[in-house]
């Protein structure tokens, strides 16, 4: 499945499907119960005789992913499969995903950018960046693999302590009320040790990273995911 | 056994586009009943050499033409545009047998089509088209000459969306050899008053060659080496053109532009 576009607009949702099933080789009548019982897992039965084109775009995803469950695959392809959809919608294609594999044991392969979606869905990931693998292994692993502890320290703002930050070339910034947030690896102890003991030393937090802050800092922004 | 699939995938899915839009067909069907029989009115009345019955019929085959000719490459458009063409290219049917079956359902609306502005026209004109019927011979031969036109008709159609893989735009010139074949195929101009070059034009287009044998029918002539070229014609066309279809969808699929719009 490539985004939504495999669907006709100006057909009806399930008439889409039976017209798939048909090309599929499918029966009508066994084609009637699969779209049935698909429309229904989707939650779109009521929308079946609307045309595709007046479906939103998270209707017209599940309309896909049912269309790429028609033939009762074991593995199915999906590509980029949260684009254009609000947080609403893309919460729910990830529950149907989840509910999928759990019921049906079907396997989905997954290109996508969102980081997130990839960490709540997936098992096994493979980073690509220019047509190559960077990295590949089970989601927890490689989380914990390319894991580096932070901690966020926050200090009084004053130009001794902005020269300091400078100096050290750390990310840092600015706040509200004269503090300053700095952001400081794990591995550079003395820093750590040097900014707890200044005068304008407030607070600090150790910092736990997501998938896609990991991946952001791991690779950039031109790196996908093949999960 | 297979094929009924995708013809009854094809027949659901027309049908669906004609429910939803009757309204643009039905003013489609008054708009060629319009233009036909204007055109027919005044060919008729003003050229004593082409004679009524082939221009008739050449007129209704000309419905046929202008399917058969876009049928191929707006059916590629289409598949482009909504980017269904990858989800119809991993079904059980391939891509040119897929578009075959659409291009017979579309052909069975034609006959309706035919139906609906032919009737009126046969009954405002009253052209003598039992001719092409009043022997067995002849009935054969035209029966054979319009199933040629037609395959013939289709090849350029599908040779015209072959060269729309490549270059994405091609598709709109089908309007252009729609006009073509109208006005050079003999069916509006006769072929005998044609001049020369235009002559082996005319031989070129995909309906010349028939409509000067429907013609020849008219007026008790069998042109058996016209027949024969006719029939050689239609083969040659469509052969190359599903070879070059083929080709052509290699080609694409290995350059990466398959569902390129």
């Amino acid at each position: 499945m490539e985004g939504s576009r495999n669907l006709y607009g100006y057909l009806p949702g399930r008439i889409n499907l039976l017209y798939f099933a048909y090309l599929h080789k499918i029966s009508k009548k066994t084609a009637e119960k699969r779209i049935d019982e698909l429309l229904e897992l989707m939650g779109i039965k009521d929308f079946q005789n609307d045309y595709v084109m007046d479906y939103s775009s998270g209707m017209q995803k599940k309309l896909s992913i049912s269309l790429c469950l028609l033939t009762e695959p074991s593995v199915v392809f999906l590509d980029e499969p949260l684009s254009a959809l609000d947080v609403i919608a893309a919460e729910e294609i990830t529950n149907i995903i989840k509910n999928i594999v759990k019921e049906k044991h079907v396997t989905f392969i997954i290109a996508s950018h969102r980081m997130d979606f990839v960490e709540k869905v997936t098992d096994r990931v493979v980073w690509l960046k220019n047509g190559r693998i960077v990295r590949k292994g089970s989601t927890h692993e490689l989380k914990s693999l390319t894991a580096k502890q932070m901690y966020e320290v926050y200090l009084r703002s004053n130009d001794s302590v902005e020269k300091v930050l400078s100096k050290e070339k750390v990310e840092w910034e600015k706040m509200a009320a004269g503090i300053i947030k700095c952001k400081c690896p794990s591995e550079n102890r003395s820093l750590l040790q040097r900014l707890i003991c200044l005068n304008e030393f407030i607070s600090v937090e150790k910092v736990e990273r997501d998938f896609e802050t990991i991946f952001k800092e791991e690779y950039g922004n031109n790196v996908r995911s093949e999960s | 056994m297979g094929t009924m699939y995708v013809l009854k995938a094809e027949i659901l899915k027309f049908w669906y586009d004609l429910k939803r839009y009757k309204f643009n067909y039905l003013i489609g069907l008054l708009a060629t009943f319009i233009f036909l029989t204007g055109i027919y009115r005044g060919v008729t009345s003003s050229s004593e050499e082409s004679g009524n019955a082939t221009t008739f019929i050449g007129l209704i085959l000309w419905i046929f033409a202008a399917r058969c000719i876009s049928d191929a490459s707006d059916n590629l458009f289409e598949e482009r545009y909504y980017g269904t063409i990858e989800q119809i290219s991993v079904t059980r049917f391939s891509l040119p047998n897929i578009f075959m079956a659409r291009f017979f359902v579309d052909l069975l609306f034609a006959v309706i089509r035919i139906f609906f502005i032919g009737l009126p026209m046969f009954i405002l004109f009253s052209p003598k088209i039992g001719i092409f019927f009043t022997t067995l011979e002849n009935s054969i031969i035209t029966t054979i000459v319009i199933i040629s036109i037609i395959i013939t008709l289709y090849g350029f159609g599908l040779l015209l969306a072959a060269l729309g893989f490549m270059f994405l735009r091609i598709g709109s010139f089908s309007s252009v050899f729609q006009y073509l074949i109208l006005f050079f195929s003999g069916i509006v101009i006769p072929y005998e008053s044609m001049p020369q070059p235009l002559r082996a034009f005319s031989n070129l287009l995909p309906m010349g060659l028939g409509i000067r044998v429907l013609s020849g029918i008219e007026k008790n002539m069998l042109l058996f080496k016209e027949i024969l070229l006719t029939i050689l014609y239609s083969i040659l066309i469509f052969t190359v053109a599903v070879i070059t279809f083929k080709k052509s969808v290699r080609h694409v699929k290995q350059t990466g532009k398959y569902s390129a719009y």
